[in-house]
């Protein structure tokens, strides 16, 4: 059986002295960055900053999907100092509690919400990811859970996701995120120069919902020395045609079957239409934040469900340290026991911990019950705090 | 026994697939994904059904060109397309594929490559299986459907007797011993549902036929 919360100690220790030294090589090269140029060509932009701890004052627009823009040189100016601070968080607490964009090098401007905790130059932040179709106001409790706490939260909202999209089309005329499908590596990619552009090198945690959840497993995959522990809750663990034995039937006669090569040739497309479908029947609802944008919404979610159709949490957690799971009892999305599966595929160090009865079948765990995916979060923050020290 | 050589004929693979499962499964996932329960209405899947099937009818011939330009451009000499179609009765999909062949051996070398798109790229043999073999006055053709491992067997019944695949053979023999399903002079053909196809209880099928080649 893995370890639940309710165990103690709920994180094993086992590894502890193996992990301090195998992210020693890491730190070392933190430590060295002194010297390295910041990345000077990524502006940071901000919507809404109520925090006094800021070092840059930013101008207030509360408005989602809009923001003003801070001058190139405080962006410039945040992203070299303090490069040779002892504190891997120092640029990041200077930041205060922020609330805007984040210009990245490849991936455009990227929403985040940072809500600072105790310390926060001296204590890895935990990035959050919301689920598949997630805006920035669908976590704010569970965030100020954390922050109350005593842990920082990033909050990044994903290419092709709610503020970020909404900025994407507002820039460019068009989604031009959505030329193609946002496979789970370019979404890692873009959470690392979200961090790289706000200056934070050090190792973080990653949380995150459903999709969000498996995202975060996949940026540590990507970026394994950027990353310690993950705490992922409900987690897509793999396309729902694969372990649904009705679905897999039509998956298999349609994609995988020698006698049908039409399919075959065409099976993807056809996945796509089916999707596509599916998802314009459902969510007929659109964000305010895309009010006006209904379509590029609905082809964003078809174009995030496909990018990662062929992924299994299994397969990406796969021998990784550090892995916490919450699951939800009766959860049809993110079934439990695959949840388990893929727990015991990985290191095993971490914890893995189903939700009460009472929240059976709420796969929005963070909408349904903010206050225990915060406690979830929070403590296991404060264990590898008190296990560092 | 020696390899038969140059004995022309057609071979077609054809599918019935229930899509309605899939879409069913999917409404699920979005709506759960979506924070609302994990059911999905007969409304909800006729919303969806609809859409669907509306997209599809609207690019199927489309897709037909492409399918059709795809095969043609991966088969050998001597092998062409005599024809493929793809109709559908609400939300089951039957696709039907056949082959012109001038020599029968060169059945097992049809590979499907995919050249462009999705998929996880593997190619499939559709007669990988296939055992051809001729000497004193006959010719035996063996050879196996798609197999479907034990996870699709975990369907309920009524959904995989639904899905079905079939195999046609003519050649210009006569047939003297064979286990196929439907026999319609030199015409032979095998069909199974998926329950067959994937039951962990049964050897697979084998599909065998032999023909006399006396003058």
């Amino acid at each position: 059986m893995p370890p639940r919360i309710g165990d103690r100690p709920a994180v094993a220790h086992r590894h502890r002295a193996d992990r301090t030294e195998e992210r020693a090589p890491a730190r070392r090269r933190e430590a060295n960055r002194g010297t390295e140029k910041g990345p000077a060509d990524n502006d940071v932009y901000a919507g809404n900053a109520r925090g006094n701890r800021g070092a840059v004052e930013v101008p207030v627009n509360a408005r989602g999907g809009g923001g003003s823009r801070v001058s190139t040189v405080d962006a410039r100016r945040l992203a070299l100092e303090g490069t040779s601070g002892a504190a891997p968080y120092e640029k990041l607490a200077r930041l205060g509690n922020f609330e805007g964009f984040i210009k990245t090098a490849h991936f455009g401007e990227i929403y985040v919400r940072i809500k600072q905790g105790d310390e926060p130059a001296k204590h890895p932040p935990v990035v959050y990811l919301g689920g598949i179709a997630t805006c920035a106001e669908r976590s704010s409790k569970f965030e100020e859970d954390i922050q109350a706490k005593g842990g920082t939260v990033i909050t990044l909202v994903l290419p092709g996701q709610g503020e970020t999209l909404a900025r994407d089309i507002k820039n460019n005329g068009r989604a031009k995120s959505l030329d193609k499908d946002i496979t789970a590596r370019m979404q890692a990619d873009a959470v690392v120069e979200t961090l790289d552009a706000m200056g934070v090198k050090g190792p973080v945690h990653a949380t995150g919902l459903s999709y969000g959840g498996y995202i975060a497993a996949a940026c540590k995959k990507a970026h394994p020395e950027r990353f310690d522990q993950l705490y992922l809750i409900a987690p897509y663990v793999m396309s729902q045609a694969e372990f649904d034995p009705r679905a897999k039937a039509a998956r298999d006669m349609m994609f995988r079957n020698p006698f049908n090569p039409f399919s075959y040739f065409m099976g993807p497309a056809m996945e796509r239409q089916a999707t596509r479908a599916v998802l314009e029947s459902t969510f007929n609802f659109t964000w305010p934040v895309l009010e006006g944008h209904r379509r590029e919404f609905i082809d964003a979610l078809t174009n995030l469900t496909m990018g990662i159709s062929n992924d299994r949490l299994r397969d990406t957690v796969k021998g990784m340290d550090g892995v916490n799971m919450l699951v939800v009892p009766q959860d049809g999305a993110s079934p439990p026991e695959l949840g388990e599966e893929a727990f015991q595929a990985s290191a095993r160090d971490g914890v893995f911990m189903r939700a009460p009865a009472s929240d059976a079948g709420h796969h929005d765990l963070i909408g349904a019950n903010p206050a225990l995916c915060a406690e979830f979060v929070a403590k296991l923050m404060k264990q590898r705090r008190a296990e560092e020290q | 026994m020696s390899r038969a050589t140059h004995v022309n004929g057609t071979a077609t693979i054809a599918t019935v697939t229930d899509m309605e499962p899939m879409l069913r499964q999917l409404v699920v996932q979005h709506k759960t994904d979506n924070g609302l329960p994990a059911h999905c209405s007969d409304a909800e899947l006729q919303a969806a059904a609809s859409r669907f099937v509306s997209d599809f009818d609207q690019s199927r011939a489309e897709y037909l060109v492409e399918a059709k330009r795809q095969i043609a451009q991966g088969l050998m000499d001597g092998v062409s397309l005599a024809g493929m179609e793809l109709t559908r009765d609400h939300l089951l999909f039957i696709s039907s594929t056949t082959f012109r062949f001038d020599d029968v051996n060169k059945l097992k070398a049809i590979v499907f490559t995919q050249v462009a798109g999705g998929g996880d790229g593997a190619a499939l043999k559709p007669f990988e299986s296939f055992r051809i073999e001729q000497g004193k006055g006959k010719l035996v053709v063996e050879g196996a459907p798609p197999a479907f491992g034990a996870a699709t067997a975990a369907a309920p019944a009524e959904v995989l007797e639904r899905n079905k695949v079939s195999f046609a053979l003519e050649l210009p023999l006569q047939p003297v011993e064979h286990n196929a399903t439907q026999a319609e002079g030199q015409r032979l053909r095998w069909e199974y549902n998926l329950a067959r196809l994937s039951d962990p209880g049964q050897q697979p099928p084998v599909m065998r036929a032999t023909f006399s080649t006396a003058q």
